[in-house]
């Protein structure tokens, strides 16, 4: 918002000046003073949030915990995700195996730690797929307005008119199951890496039409301050003006909703992977570890379906959690939709 | 008013070709396409070409467009290429399960929701408000697959509730149908699961609504009219509180509908959702085009019935 008023002010001076400009106006130290004051308001801004918004603190805790074990799981996992000890199969939680141990005899709290690789993976990728691509559309489609406007959002009704969920099904079953390994080059691909990459791209895929809507709506509603206006006036190219106007005006907007789409991207890896429909065993998805064979024996060892719930709640709720708190502070347009 | 009716049915259509176009196309981007992926990996390209003849998949694109709209129009999905039964047939013996799980599912988040929200809003900022508000983010991030996995692990051994215990089974394909009642016993745990991951937004949205509402003049106006707080937010807050609530229970469907499949298939309801994975698993592309095609319809009806219901609810709302 600060951007907003910097930039855009209350006259057309502030809408032609930018960062290029400004480094032939200051010298080099002015610059780097300002990379300081930036820095001190970004530490304050982050101490302010700690501070006022607790539950969103949470949210981000919760968030870099998963990506700390999805980057040192072999650190923080006591054994290996697929180690198994056959005699020692459906233990229950004791020092040595703290949540347990599965069917084939596998050390569940490792499982769980690994398996923050594979939410944080699909969550991460398919949620940079959808955002890159709908901040195009959206910005695009927003900024323009008459006809390509018409044109891209009638194409995004269509989209919209499928339930997600049956969607991402369809599409998984359309690339139907990989079963042997692909060579592109220096890089080969098993199974298992081909399945992860369908779901990234089919949830990616999936999110493109609800994130564009979301952010053409804010692209929308910048394309008529005056600062746009007036940057149009002395002549800078829609380019010029959809990167340096509307893209740092709509990226809080952005932010917010990649971080709640995240979310949403881990809830449906883990649903797909319940419904065995995702990457398959032995790496270790929270959803698989729910689903068939260990729902089969749950019944013998209830922690089984404890722990890798409580897993995937977890994470939905931090990004939940966050992307609230993201957006009280940063887009108080967004409040109470979703 | 008629006006705005007439051109909101009107644009339906195009948005329903390009719906029926995009299905058409999903089926048939399977990689080597819909026969051999029938067919299995040990298949010879002379089966391959026969399988595709009988399927009319030989055929020009637009050729199989046109038959396929075609006969969808006249109501026939075509067969099933595992069983060769009626997809149209097929769907019309399940489709009323998916209905009736969702329209419980829907009652049953209304039910939690929309007295949840009011209570928070009215008890802005206190314990209440936030015990509320954490709990509807909980309701979105708990998972429905766990919900139900805990119920029936746990339901077997039975669930102490203080005074009872709740024991639950999940049925066997044999009780299905047997009475409206057993149906209902059937149905009522699934529908509460689901409604619970859509409380979470209905809730929150609830609470926005009514804190809003609640600042207008013609609330002051009540209140000092001396009328009781229970006929005001009964009478004037939530009447014009809900307007938007009935856009998000409107948005929520494709959510509906996307949940039943996995609820149906742990809870063996033989509905729609169960069809299209035993159409998934078994490669049967004809039923995955079907379904996706009634449930994109589904939500392209109710996204209408929704914007019809706006302008009864709401005199304001005065359309061109």
């Amino acid at each position: 918002m600060r951007r907003v008023d910097k930039r855009g002010g209350t006259g057309n001076e502030g809408a032609v000046t930018t960062v290029s400009e400004e480094r032939t106006l200051h010298g080099a130290g002015e610059l780097e003073r300002r990379a300081e004051q930036t820095a001190v308001r970004w530490g304050r801004g982050l101490l302010r949030f700690l501070r006022t918004k607790p539950l969103g603190t949470i949210g981000a805790v919760i968030i870099l915990a998963i990506v700390v074990l999805a980057i040192f799981a072999p650190v923080f996992a006591p054994y290996g995700f697929d180690h198994r000890v056959l005699k020692d199969k459906l233990l229950t939680p004791s020092l040595k195996h703290p949540m347990g141990t599965d069917l084939l005899g596998r050390d569940v709290l490792s499982r769980i730690i690994y398996g923050a690789r594979v939410s944080a993976f699909v969550g991460f990728g398919s949620v940079l797929i959808s955002t890159v691509t709908a901040t195009l559309i959206g910005t695009v489609s927003g900024y323009f307005g008459g006809k390509v406007d018409t044109i891209v959002q009638r194409l995004v009704d269509i989209l919209l008119a499928f339930p997600a969920f049956i969607l991402l099904l369809a599409i998984v079953a359309a690339f139907g199951t990989p079963t042997s390994a692909i060579h592109l080059g220096p890089f080969s691909f098993d199974p298992a890496q081909q399945r992860a990459g369908q779901v990234v791209f089919a949830i990616g895929l999936l999110f493109v039409a609800p994130a564009s809507r979301v952010i053409r709506g804010a692209a929308l509603s910048v394309r008529n301050n005056l600062y746009v206006e007036g940057a149009r006036t002395v002549g800078a190219s829609d380019l010029r003006i959809l990167t340096r106007y509307v893209l740092p005006n709509v990226a809080p907007t952005i932010i917010v909703y990649a971080t709640l789409q995240l979310g949403y991207a881990i809830l449906a890896e883990a649903t797909l992977a319940f419904l065995a429909f995702g990457i398959p065993d032995p790496v270790p998805s929270w959803g698989l570890m729910l689903s068939g064979l260990a729902r089969a024996r749950i019944r013998q060892d209830p922690w089984l379906a404890f722990w890798p719930g409580l897993a995937i709640s977890l994470a939905v709720f931090g990004f939940n959690m966050l992307g609230d708190a993201l957006r009280d502070v940063l887009d108080p347009r967004l409040r109470g939709s979703r | 008013m008629t006006r705005y009716f007439v051109r909101r049915v009107l644009l339906l259509i195009p948005t329903m070709i390009g719906v029926t176009f995009l299905v058409f196309l999903l089926v048939r981007i399977i990689p080597g396409g819909a026969a051999s992926a029938l067919l299995g990996e040990g298949a010879t390209a002379q089966q391959v070409a026969q399988v595709k003849h009988q399927l009319g998949l030989d055929q020009p694109l637009v050729i199989q467009y046109f038959r396929w709209i075609g006969s969808v129009l006249s109501g026939d999905l075509g067969r099933s290429v595992q069983t060769h039964n009626h997809i149209s047939h097929d769907i019309s013996t399940r489709i009323g399960w998916t209905f009736e799980l969702g329209i419980f599912a829907m009652f049953f988040s209304q039910l939690i929701a929309l007295p949840i929200g009011i209570i928070s809003a009215i008890k802005q900022d206190t314990i209440l408000d936030y015990i509320a508000r954490s709990a509807a983010i909980a309701c979105l991030a708990v998972p429905g697959f766990w919900l139900a996995t805990l119920l029936i692990v746990y339901g077997a051994s039975g669930i102490p509730l203080g005074f009872t215990t709740f024991h639950f089974t999940p049925p066997l394909g044999s009780e299905i149908n047997k009475s409206l009642s057993a149906n209902l016993k059937l149905i009522v745990p699934p529908a509460i699961i689901l409604g619970i991951g859509l409380t979470g937004s209905i809730m929150r949205l609830t609470r926005t609504q009514m804190l809003e509402v609640m600042r207008q003049d013609y609330i002051r106006t009540a209140n000092a009219k001396g009328l009781r707080l229970q006929v005001i937010i009964a009478r004037h807050a939530l009447r014009n509180a809900f307007i938007p609530v009935l856009t998000i229970i409107g948005l929520q469907v494709p959510v509906l509908v996307g949940g039943t499949v996995v609820l149906e298939q742990i809870f063996s309801l033989p509905g729609m959702g169960q069809y299209l994975i035993i159409a998934i698993n078994q490669r049967d592309f004809t039923i995955i085009q079907g379904v996706v095609l009634i449930s994109a319809t589904v939500v392209l009806l109710s996204n209408l019935v929704v914007d019809f219901l706006y302008p009864l609810l709401d005199p304001r709302i005065r359309y061109a």
